[in-house]
């Protein structure tokens, strides 16, 4: 993988594999990031996901060179680049707010990539216009950024990061400034530009929702260390502690202990079977796991059952919410489907929640 | 590579956050309190319009009606002499303040808060203080027995004092240190608004620091440069105290030269025309100015 990138384009150009290896940041006496080793593979769609503070910024930084790190290693396509500084490491970097230079029209920002790495002056139009064609900027090339919507700058910086073809393109939190609409359709056009250019992408958010519609896999990270990281199936659906639980999605957590196969909830009088032996404090069940069923039914062998109270239901279109009070005051969220017509759950029902044994998830 | 994005917002021909801003200005109307400000523009009216009127009127009547006066300056190798020498001051002294200014604003736009205010503070102690003050404090400084001097005799760098007095270089040393917090001032208050992630976005894209610097920061930082000259070359051009005291009879300047005709020579008429031609260029360098630049950005330190 050449550094220097000409206006010839190697097909070898996949992305290349990040290895970090326990990278340490403080500032003052702050640990922002506790001795943190991430693998991610060439050509893969990784997150960092986590809450403001966590650490996941910093270790973007610390990649793309941005930062120093206090102690460990960060190896890009194999090579050591822990000492070589930002402008020697030829990746593509998004930023939050775009950074497009407001002195500059949309070309030049594209171009300066291109004329910093000695791409002949010949091929820069040409390389511009298809990188600007890619997010379907072509005709805006001559106006500064001043003049374009948030949506609009940010595909100029994707451009920009993209043109010069680097094996690993960073982005932090490069959706954050945009409305709710325009965030969705960046998040699959960003999906699709990964899929078409196959190289490495390293994106950073808060936004559990986006992580999970955008990423092969997730790293999620609190207090400057990696709690999990797998698909986002994997951290949906089997969450490793509680941390993780609540983060990503709505999650249900009783408390209580393991005993011989049983999850003993004391709150709620209660006793449920588990698939497998485990020993946890807590029992997690995901909302649309969850069935309502009015009045005290039995439940049926293979299911788990609660008692509650209902608070509230919130008719969501294709689905309903409902909002119950156990009887030790755990409230819990059952998402079902929308009866046709009055199904007996409605606000001070009495209503029993069930869920089958294997749909229980017991977390440290 | 097939790939593309999709366009959905609308293409934006929307203002920009400067144009709304001057927008919502204008929709402000005039109500009764706006009154209270009658006062102050009655009190320009009668200190400040009328006594120009008066000195522009008198330029061309007095001693007689016509243009000599200004014929005079224009002619006159005396008065020729002090108007170019006005212009080389003030253009050395602009380009002495810009080459010091520059480096200590961006040190302050890069310093911690702490040093940022102990920054700030030596750059503003001396504008609190009397020029008249500051001016001697260089006189004794700057004489041949003055401090600099002295120094350099005895710690053997020169055998007998280099004149500093009552020389141009005195003068401009005198009255780079008087435009120093005018230059400062509005470069940091341009650089301060610039983003830091621009540079590391340069460096991304392979550029070096040194490069990222050039190509970014500085073109940025211009209008906060601009802003340090113009109020700088504008000021130097009128400085009277300073050039009296601390510059000699062959470097006269326009100022020293009005208020010899005013009070020694009492060609009121003539002081009258210099004046204007100070003023005139003063109008011309600003129209200049606000024909590249949005001046009133540049004055409040907006980018």
């Amino acid at each position: 993988m050449s550094q220097n990138t000409t206006d010839s384009r190697p097909d070898d150009q996949a992305g290349a594999s990040i290895n970090v290896e326990k990278v340490r940041k403080q500032y003052g006496a702050t640990t922002v990031l506790d001795d943190v080793s991430l693998d991610i593979r060439a050509g893969e769609f990784i997150t960092l996901l986590g809450a403001s503070g966590s650490g996941k910024s910093t270790l973007l930084n610390i990649i793309a060179g941005f930062t120093k790190a206090d102690g460990g290693r960060v190896h890009i396509g194999g090579r050591d680049l822990t000492k070589v500084p930002a402008h020697r490491r030829g990746l593509g970097m998004v930023f939050q707010h775009y950074a497009l230079f407001p002195h500059m029209t949309v070309f030049d920002n594209v171009a300066y990539g291109l004329r910093r790495h000695g791409t002949a002056k010949s091929a820069i139009s040409g390389l511009v216009a298809e990188a600007l064609e890619m997010v379907e900027l072509g005709h805006l090339a001559k106006r500064k950024p001043s003049e374009l919507s948030g949506g609009q700058q940010q595909r100029v910086a994707l451009a920009r990061a993209i043109v010069f073809r680097p094996p690993v393109l960073l982005m932090d939190e490069p959706l954050g400034a945009l409305d709710k609409l325009l965030r969705e359709q960046l998040q699959l056009e960003i999906r699709r530009l990964h899929q078409d250019m196959g190289i490495t992408f390293v994106f950073v958010t808060h936004d559990q929702e986006e992580a999970l519609t955008m990423s092969d896999r997730i790293a999620l990270l609190q207090s400057g260390n990696i709690v999990q990281i797998g698909s986002p199936s994997d951290l949906y659906e089997r969450p490793n502690c509680r941390y993780a639980a609540e983060f990503i999605g709505v999650s249900n957590i009783f408390s209580g202990e393991c005993r011989d196969g049983v999850f003993d909830d004391r709150i709620n009088g209660a006793q449920y079977r588990l698939g497998s032996a485990a020993s946890g404090q807590a029992l997690m069940v995901r909302p649309e796991r969850l069935a309502v069923r009015p009045g005290i039914a039995l439940s049926e062998p293979e299911d788990n059952a609660v008692e509650a109270v209902v608070e509230d239901c919130v008719y969501l279109g294709s689905f309903r919410t409902v909002h119950a009070r156990t009887s030790g005051g755990d409230l819990v969220v059952a998402r079902t489907d929308v009866p046709r017509g009055e199904d007996g759950v409605h606000p001070g029902a009495k209503v029993t929640l069930t869920w089958k044994i294997e749909d229980g998830r017991v977390l440290a | 590579m097939t790939a593309t994005l999709t366009p959905t917002e609308a293409a934006p021909s929307g203002p920009t956050e400067g144009r709304r801003d001057g927008a919502l200005r204008g929709r402000l109307t005039f109500d009764r309190w706006g009154l209270l400000a009658l006062p102050l523009l009655v009190f320009l009216l009668v200190v400040f319009i009328a006594p120009l009127a008066f000195l522009i009127a008198s330029s061309v009547t007095d001693p007689t009606l016509g243009l000599d006066n200004y014929r005079k300056i224009f002619t006159e190798s005396v008065y020729l002499r002090v108007l170019v020498n006005t212009f080389t001051v003030a253009l050395t002294v602009t380009a002495v303040t810009l080459a010091l200014a520059y480096p200590y604003a961006y040190l302050m736009t890069i310093a911690t808060p702490r040093w940022r205010a102990l920054l700030t503070l030596i750059i503003l102690v001396p504008f609190w203080t009397s020029i008249l003050v500051r001016s001697f404090a260089l006189v004794l400084l700057l004489r041949d027995t003055g401090v600099l001097n002295s120094i350099a005799m005895s710690a053997g760098a020169i055998d007998e004092p280099v004149p500093l007095l009552r020389t141009m270089t005195g003068v401009v040393f005198g009255m780079v240190q008087i435009a120093l917090p005018f230059a400062v001032l509005p470069m940091y208050a341009t650089m301060r608004t610039i983003d830091r992630r621009l540079l590391d976005a340069a460096q991304g894209m392979g550029d070096r620091p040194s490069g990222a610097f050039w190509r970014v920061f500085v073109p940025l930082s211009m209008p906060g440069v601009a802003a340090g000259l113009i109020l700088t070359f504008i000021q130097a051009l009128g400085y009277y105290i300073t050039p009296a005291l601390l510059g000699g009879p062959k470097n006269t300047m326009i100022g020293e030269l009005i208020v010899q005709q005013v009070s020694t020579v009492l060609q009121f008429g003539f002081a009258a025309a210099l004046a204007v031609i100070l003023l005139g260029t003063t109008f011309v360098l600003l129209a200049i100015t606000s024909k590249f630049m949005n001046l009133e950005r540049m004055l409040m330190g907006r980018s």
